[in-house]
């Protein structure tokens, strides 16, 4: 066990190495002058440029640029935006939460209808449920999610006029910004008529969340649907059968928890998917979260900003990866087994 | 029924060919095959087939509905835009640049990223260890931000984007052939043809690779879906092909403002790119069922 969780740390040490080292490449590749893209102050005068080159270690070798740039990575010293010339992590703090909210309503979403539907496929296999479903879900799968955005706001925001087309609260409200989750934000807030408040914030929601669940929702249904297929195969569930379980004790007890683990590893790719999707869904609502915030500085030519958010979000994204790993090992003796991972 | 077989033999499909048969049994997929065809030859044909040229704007007739309702003009089958251009003619000329530039780079991916592959396959050790960590991390990153990141250290541009997806889709590759090979090599005929004396590049060319060709264009199927989905987004980011060109993506972004006015703007060449990756998908579906149950 200790020699998998070494294994697992091993690679994150080395994919996080790469990111970082393909992250500070960034910095020189960018068009523009090196102590500008790091610093992302652009207005410099002479004596200031010098000082702050000093400061960056640009004026030493590669090697020394690069660990130079790693302290600062850890100290979170991310430098200016070009655009709000702020600092990137205030910034980052801003918009991080929103992402993360809207994508843990996603993932919600499409863990309560993928996980049993996929279970449902998977159980009536070839009868018509599973066509049904599984045609279902290979037509979600292939409508690209900037017109599935689009065709929601056609007919839910403009044709009937029940849902608001973009943002996060009706600007009316008024809410600080302490945590950056939204439904936090409104309790903690002093705010009259919460109520409505909450129902705006909620109203906002529906269209983003079920843009971002459609892709990973068809993900899960096909997991779920091919594991609880090859579980249903298996040895023990014959013995089972053969014991006299009832069909409904034979699916709680053996077939959902067996079903589920297998897949967890995959999940890495649902986060993937989540992540690429969040980007554009943001766009298209308006959303104020990383996606956005990325977009809008290629936009602008914001390399800080540019650099910063790729190492975050692909650091983000490995970490994730391997947790996942861990919590499957942890959970599943079978994996344990195997310590080459 | 008379038989006409005079020679008392019995003809076995070989692999490719039961594979083959198998593929065409599966209906949605045979159907969704012809689709895909129908693709490739507008993207072909595309200067041939449009009624209109993709840029020709006809001022007279700017913002006309599709021919079947009322207000349309037959004259403009699919309807046209703000600046009167042929909506059918620029989606023919848009399935030239997504769908027919994504087979065309997933096709050189696929080349690349299976030479690379075969060399990580082949290898073992520190070497073949250093590669799957590479190929690890770039693809733990997603595609799509991936792309995103190349197109801002490129520039925005369609020829940027080509080059995006190309180096996202070659990963990719690399990793699917790399973990085929490696599965291919580790069986008993493989060991038979290295002790009759053949080396490494002969097991590769002659036993290997003739096996795993089927995984290799279930692949590229993927390949082709991920870049037709890059290639459109890209365009709808306004980070690709640029305002004005017939991309179906850059066709979406560009319709936004008009959305209330003229949905068809919207929902065909959504229509069309849905289609198109239905299609991509179900072909890619079929082949993978169809190879399933034939090992079966």
């Amino acid at each position: 066990m200790y020699i998998y969780l070494l294994r697992r740390l091993n690679l994150l040490v080395t994919t996080l190495f790469v990111i970082s080292v393909f992250s500070f490449s960034l910095g020189h590749l960018f068009p523009g002058d090196p102590v500008v893209n790091f610093s992302g102050q652009q207005s410099l005068t002479f004596e200031e440029y010098d000082v702050l080159e000093k400061k960056l270690a640009l004026d030493k070798p590669y090697m020394v640029q690069y660990f130079a740039y790693l302290e600062r990575m850890i100290e979170g010293d991310f430098g200016f935006s070009f655009s709000s010339e702020r600092h990137i992590s205030d910034e980052f703090l801003r918009v991080f939460p929103a992402t993360i909210e809207l994508s843990v309503y996603a993932i919600l979403v499409a863990l309560c209808i993928g996980l049993p539907l996929g279970l449902l496929a998977g159980l009536k296999k070839n009868k018509v449920v599973d066509k049904v479903i599984f045609s279902l879900s290979t037509i979600a799968n292939s409508v690209p999610i900037f017109w599935i955005g689009l065709l929601l706001i056609l007919l839910f925001s403009l044709n009937l006029g029940w849902l608001p087309i973009s943002g996060r609260l009706n600007l009316l409200y008024e809410i600080p910004a302490h945590t950056g989750f939204v439904f936090i934000d409104i309790a903690l807030s002093d705010i009259d008529n919460k109520p409505a408040v909450y129902q705006n914030a909620f109203l906002h929601l529906i269209l983003p969340t079920i843009t971002l669940a459609t892709l990973p929702t068809t993900l899960l249904i096909g997991m779920m649907r091919s594991s609880v297929i090859s579980v249903m195969n298996s040895q023990f569930i014959k013995a089972a059968r053969t014991k006299g379980l009832s069909y409904y004790q034979l699916i709680r007890r053996h077939v959902v928890k067996n079903a589920i683990l297998p897949i967890l590893p995959q999940f890495g790719l649902l986060f993937n998917t989540l992540m690429t999707s969040a980007m554009i869904t943001e766009f298209i609502f308006s959303w104020p979260g990383v996606g956005y915030w990325l977009i809008e500085a290629i936009y602008q030519r914001d390399y800080p900003v540019i650099q910063t958010a790729l190492l975050i979000v692909s650091a983000f994204m490995v970490f994730l990866n391997v947790l996942l790993d861990i919590i499957h090992s942890l959970l599943n003796p079978i994996v344990r087994k195997d310590i080459h991972g | 029924m008379a038989n006409n077989n005079i020679y008392d033999q019995n003809e076995y499909p070989g692999p490719y060919q039961l594979t083959w048969s198998k593929f065409k049994s599966d209906h949605p997929a045979w159907v969704c095959f012809y689709l895909v065809m129908g693709f490739i030859f507008v993207a072909l044909f595309a200067p041939l087939i449009a009624p209109y040229s993709a840029m020709a704007q006809h001022p007279e007739a700017t913002l006309l509905p599709p021919s079947w309702q009322t207000a349309g003009d037959v004259s403009f089958l699919l309807g046209t835009d703000d600046l009167g251009r042929d909506l059918l003619s620029r989606l023919i000329y848009g399935a030239q640049i997504t769908f027919g530039l994504s087979l065309l780079v997933a096709l050189v991916a696929m080349i690349i990223g299976v030479a690379l592959g075969a060399l990580a396959g082949a290898s073992k050790g520190l070497k073949s260890s250093v590669f799957n960590h590479f190929f690890d991390t770039i693809l733990s990153i997603p595609s799509l931000l991936l792309a995103i990141i190349i197109v801002a250290v490129l520039g925005p541009g369609l020829s940027n984007t080509i080059w995006a997806v190309l180096l996202v889709l070659v990963p990719q590759f690399v990793h699917s052939t790399r973990i085929a090979i490696q599965a291919e090599l580790k069986k008993e005929y493989v060991t038979a043809a290295r002790l009759d004396g053949a080396n490494e590049w002969q097991i590769l060319k002659n036993s290997v690779f003739p096996n795993i060709v089927e995984t290799l264009i279930l692949q590229y199927t993927l390949a082709v879906s991920t870049a037709i989905i890059d290639i459109a987004a890209l365009g709808f980011l306004g980070l690709g092909a640029q305002q004005g060109s017939p991309e179906w993506g850059a066709m979406l972004s560009e319709s936004i403002d008009l959305i209330y006015r003229a949905s068809w703007l919207i929902t065909l060449p959504g229509v069309t790119m849905f289609l198109s990756l239905l299609s991509v998908n179900t072909v890619g579906h079929g082949l993978r069922h169809a190879l399933k149950s034939r090992s079966e």
